[in-house]
């Protein structure tokens, strides 16, 4: 570690690197914001020391102060060292969001059978029948396992209200 | 041959006459699967009342339609008060209601208040107890106080919780005694009773249902209204000890969502009636979780937790945890 | 020989075809629960619970503990494959569970796990049965004084698991703290961080947050970058995936070990089988042979977690039998079935009912075998479907992300939650940001502020409690000696040097 390891990490950086490293520094940006957002609500808010102890803020404003200065540390002294990935990258958590946000309307069953279908059918380009087969077979396992059998209470969706 | 089944329970639980009309008596009668919430996760305390009491319903054949229970635990109950409120008008959602959720509707200022769900009947009650360590030099609650004044560091008393009933028991004792304790809060009775026999608290606050085993804990004073029965009848309560103001009944009561309707109110509350009537729920229920078995109806119960409703927060603000 | 004799005649009673029958039932729906990510054993046991009731006590409480170990057991199935823990404790068995996996090493993962499992279990239960009153008596001796000082030593040895980059695993590790104030804290009852949400009074629930920082984060690495997903495709034979004999040889001293220990941590009250895990981990870390190169896929990290964490949930069981305390929220779970079937657990318990505590007891040793045996002929089939493609794995695995953080609460803020904290783990991930010590921190603060809270409440803010008690003051001592080791080792070598200089 130390000061070797960081200038090795330099010499290494590949033009590609370079260019998208702007993620790893807003991650750590959003370390020193939420740091400090912890430090000062512990500290004027909730109290550091009370009692002749450790407050309510005692933990948040330590752990707080720590990643802020540490993150901050890392931003300024430390060379962004990352992974070539872009935003695209996010496009999966995207797609769920889209099928959780239908769940109300299809119910938790048929919207997830539902992603599990067009993903392997449109991101994995794999025919129709095998699309339809992995989607209905794990749609019929989530309903027999949890639905019947463990009893969790799976939001039904107006869908299947509307039919009944 | 059910009728003759259902006519000899009934008449073995004095209650011929509900029995034998039950079926045409309502007004209204759940037409499909009956939602029946519990705030707190599974293995509660109130999931597994409601679970034995959908035992009792089946087996005595009280409600005619599938009984599901959904667990929706968070914000100590407010997520299934808050469910269970947004369901409007629905005659099909029954809800697990109990003291130590209505508290915390009190402490954290929730959004969804007694005020907004619909009371429906309470079938057991359980309070609380103060004791010392079996093997402890205090002997009674006189001993207690005496040596919380001669003691300078004072006396630490255990209790499940904070905000909660283990918590408005102690600061009612505190206050009522004019003693100076410490509160101690945990995260259960299990850790509770551990501390106390470890040594490391000098006393604690804790439930009847949890069934603390006098062998080990030597309770001091009830919070009940009356003597409670064996094997805790040599404990005093605090009224004949000369406190009536030290007094705790916690229900276990059901609840149904703000707008439900007057025969779907009578029904549940006829059901709850026969339960409570059951040999099953008393022995099964009642008995087995050290609980005292009662029956307030729809109106009863709503006018006793509006009473106690607003003797907590008096307490709570008295002793500082609410403003 | 008196106890030896009371075991025989548990086993006499509880060696019946149907109780046999019962708990291998037990045993594999335990696998099943313990292993869908959401579910653990207090669920298992809680959904069971009501089924039992029709049985005789004797076939119901065997066949409850026949899920519980289940549970115990899949629970390290999700871990090890999919790098998603179904429970606390699992977080570490990941650690190592998961490279190997990637290595194409599933196979000999799995086993590992079982077998230490079944080797730290049958340690718990042996301690348990010998010597489970004088355990019982240990664990009353931990106040919150002592818990304080065991917890403050195991966050301290995160710093040992922080990875590459000791600045960022550092970084991760105060999130983690961050991340364990949100909601009302025991200690002070006042809601933090809560941004007026509900669903946040009680804090962030730690199965979703695993879930997304585990698993849902892997489903985005996975799509980034293929090249790990064909990790998964590596085609293994059954043969590959047993564990030669050197292999059985290095776990079953790392087991002996962590059995112990985890025992030992798991009759603590409020300590955990997570505190058990993960204590067991850092000490093989430290001590074993191939310490340093745990974390990296060495099937003694995997043997260390699991045998650390069931033989504390064996240990969990000291207290409830000889007290009546339950140690664990399965314990408590089953306390609840205790009292339904008229048992009155305490210290009498084993006057007053010894058919039914012997019968318990041996049930537990029938429950682990039972579960050892089911959960080695289930091997074979998950070695057999890991070798399902990628283009299929990824989105089934995305949708039980979603189904397992839903089915904890029942509740939808969990799912939303869950996606939230995959992608922000999966920044950590691309920043180079390890995840491990955040959870591990968030499961310990709380922990740590309560004791805190609870010892200083009870000297009435006299910090000398933390002092007077030996057991606590040793245990700040051992975390002293760690943290000033390293300073120390670095000074000497820098002495020793300076005078060969000299010379």
């Amino acid at each position: 570690m130390g000061i070797f390891g960081e200038i090795n990490v330099e010499v290494e950086k590949s033009p590609e690197e370079d260019r998208l490293s702007l993620l790893p520094a807003l991650v750590t940006i959003g370390i020193v914001v939420m740091g400090v957002c912890w430090a000062a609500f512990g500290i004027f808010k909730y109290g550091v020391w009370v009692n002749n102890g450790p407050g309510g803020g005692f933990f948040s404003a330590v752990a707080g102060i720590g990643a802020a200065s540490l993150a901050a540390y890392e931003f300024f002294f430390s060379p962004v060292r990352a992974r070539p990935i872009g935003g695209k990258s996010l496009w999966p958590a995207g797609a769920m969001g889209l099928a959780i946000l239908s769940i109300p309307f299809l119910g938790m069953v048929l919207s997830m059978s539902v992603f599990i279908l067009l993903w392997i059918l449109v991101v994995e380009k794999k025919t129709w029948r095998q699309s339809i087969l992995t989607g209905v077979g794990a749609g019929v396992a989530l309903y027999l396992l949890f639905g019947l059998w463990l009893k969790v209470p799976f939001p039904q969706g107006l869908l299947l209200e509307l039919l009944q | 041959m059910t009728m003759m089944k259902q006519f000899g329970k009934a008449a073995l639980s004095g209650a011929v006459g509900i029995t034998l009309i039950s079926g045409s008596a309502y007004a209204w009668e759940p037409e499909r699967n009956v939602e029946f919430i519990v705030p707190y996760s599974a293995g509660g305390g109130s999931d597994i009342n409601a679970r034995m009491l959908v035992e009792t319903l089946r087996q005595n054949d009280l409600v005619d339609e599938t009984i599901l229970v959904n667990n929706r635990p968070g914000g100590s109950g407010a997520v299934g008060n808050s469910y269970t409120y947004n369901k409007g008008d629905d005659n099909h959602t029954i809800m697990t209601f109990n003291g130590g959720q209505m508290m915390s509707m009190v402490t954290n200022d929730a959004n969804v208040q007694l005020e907004d769900l619909t009371p429906l009947g309470t079938l057991a009650l359980d309070t609380l107890l103060l004791g010392v360590a079996a093997d402890s030099e205090v002997e009674s609650l006189e001993d207690l106080v005496k040596m919380a004044e001669e003691d300078s560091d004072g006396i630490s008393i255990g209790g499940a919780g904070r905000g909660g009933e283990d918590h408005l028991a102690f600061a009612m004792i505190n206050s009522s005694l004019g003693a100076d304790f410490q509160y101690v809060p945990f995260g259960g009775t299990g850790e509770v009773t551990s501390a106390l026999l470890g040594g490391h608290i000098d006393a604690a606050v804790y439930k009847l249902g949890s069934r603390m085993d006098p062998n080990q804990v030597r309770s001091l004073a009830a919070l009940s209204e009356d003597r409670l029965e064996a094997p805790y009848d040599d404990v005093p309560t605090f009224a004949e000890l000369g406190y009536p103001d030290i007094q705790l009944m916690i229900f276990r009561g059901y609840a149904g969502p703000p707008e439900m309707s007057d025969e779907a109110i009578a029904y549940w509350e006829g059901v709850l009636e026969q339960a409570s009537e059951s040999e099953q729920w008393n022995a099964d229920y009642i008995e087995k979780n050290n609980l005292i078995g009662t029956f307030m109806g729809a109106e009863e119960s709503a006018e006793f937790y509006g009473r106690e409703k607003a003797r907590y927060s008096e307490k709570f603000k008295e002793v500082g945890i609410i403003e | 020989m008196d106890i030896l004799q009371s075991l025989l005649s548990g086993f006499a009673t509880s060696l019946t075809f149907s109780n046999i029958f019962a708990a291998l039932v037990g045993a594999g729906l335990g696998i099943v629960i313990g292993a869908i990510p959401g579910l653990g054993s207090v669920t298992g046991v809680a959904l069971l619970l009501p089924l039992t009731f029709q049985m005789d006590p004797i076939t119901g409480i065997i066949m409850l503990g026949a899920v519980y170990y289940g549970c115990m057991y899949g629970g390290s199935y999700s871990a090890i494959m999919l790098n998603i823990p179904g429970d606390a404790p699992a977080v570490v068995t990941a650690l190592d569970g998961y490279p190997l996996s990637k290595n194409g090493q599933a196979g000999k993962a799995l086993f590992t796990a079982n077998i230490s499992s079944f080797i730290g279990g049958t340690i718990g239960i042996i301690m348990l049965t010998f010597m489970g009153a004088a355990l019982a008596k240990i664990g009353l001796m931990f106040g919150p004084a002592e818990v304080a000082a065991l917890v403050i030593l195991a966050l301290c040895s995160i710093g040992w698991l922080l990875g590459d980059s000791p600045r960022k695993g550092l970084i991760s590790t105060f999130i983690g703290i961050m991340l364990s104030m949100v909601g009302i804290g025991l200690a002070f009852g006042q809601p933090r961080f809560t941004f007026d949400s509900m669903y946040l009074l009680n804090g962030i629930s730690f199965i979703p947050l695993v879930i997304g920082m585990f698993g849902f984060s892997q489903v985005l690495e996975m799509m980034v970058n293929r090249v790990d997903a064909a990790g998964l495709m590596t085609k293994l034979s059954l043969r590959e995936s047993l564990l030669d004999r050197s292999e059985v040889r290095r776990i079953i001293p790392v087991s002996l070990r962590s059995g112990v220990l985890g025992n030992l941590v798991g009759i603590l009250p409020g300590a955990g089988a997570t505190t058990g895990s993960f204590l067991a981990y850092v000490l093989e870390k430290k001590v074993g042979r191939h310490g340093a190169e745990m974390g990296t896929g060495r099937i003694e990290g995997v043997a260390a977690s699991e045998a650390g964490n069931n033989a504390a949930a064996a240990g969990s069981f000291a207290p409830l039998l000889s007290l009546g305390i339950p140690g664990s929220g399965t314990a408590a779970v089953l306390l609840g079935g205790l009292m339904m079937w008229g048992v009155q657990p305490g210290p009498m318990l084993f006057q007053n009912s010894p058919d039914f505590v012997w019968g318990l007891i041996s049930s537990m040793y029938l429950g682990n075998v039972m579960a050892v045996l089911a959960a080695l002929a289930i091997i074979p089939f998950l070695v057999k479907l890991l070798r399902v493609p990628p283009a299929f794995m990824i989105p089934v695995i995305a949708v039980v992300c979603v189904v397992g953080s839903y089915s904890v609460n029942n509740s939808m803020f969990d799912v939303w939650f869950m996606l939230g904290a995959g992608v922000i783990a999966f920044f950590m991930n691309v920043a180079k940001y390890p995840v491990a010590p955040l959870l591990l921190a968030f499961v310990l603060t709380p922990r740590l502020e309560t004791s805190l809270r609870q010892a200083l409440d009870i000297s009435r803010g006299d910090p000398s409690i933390f002092l007077g008690s030996p057991i606590a003051a040793t245990l700040l001592s051992i975390t002293l000696l760690f943290i000033l080791y390293p300073m120390i080792s670095k000074l000497v070598k820098a002495s020793i040097k300076k005078k060969q200089l000299a010379k």
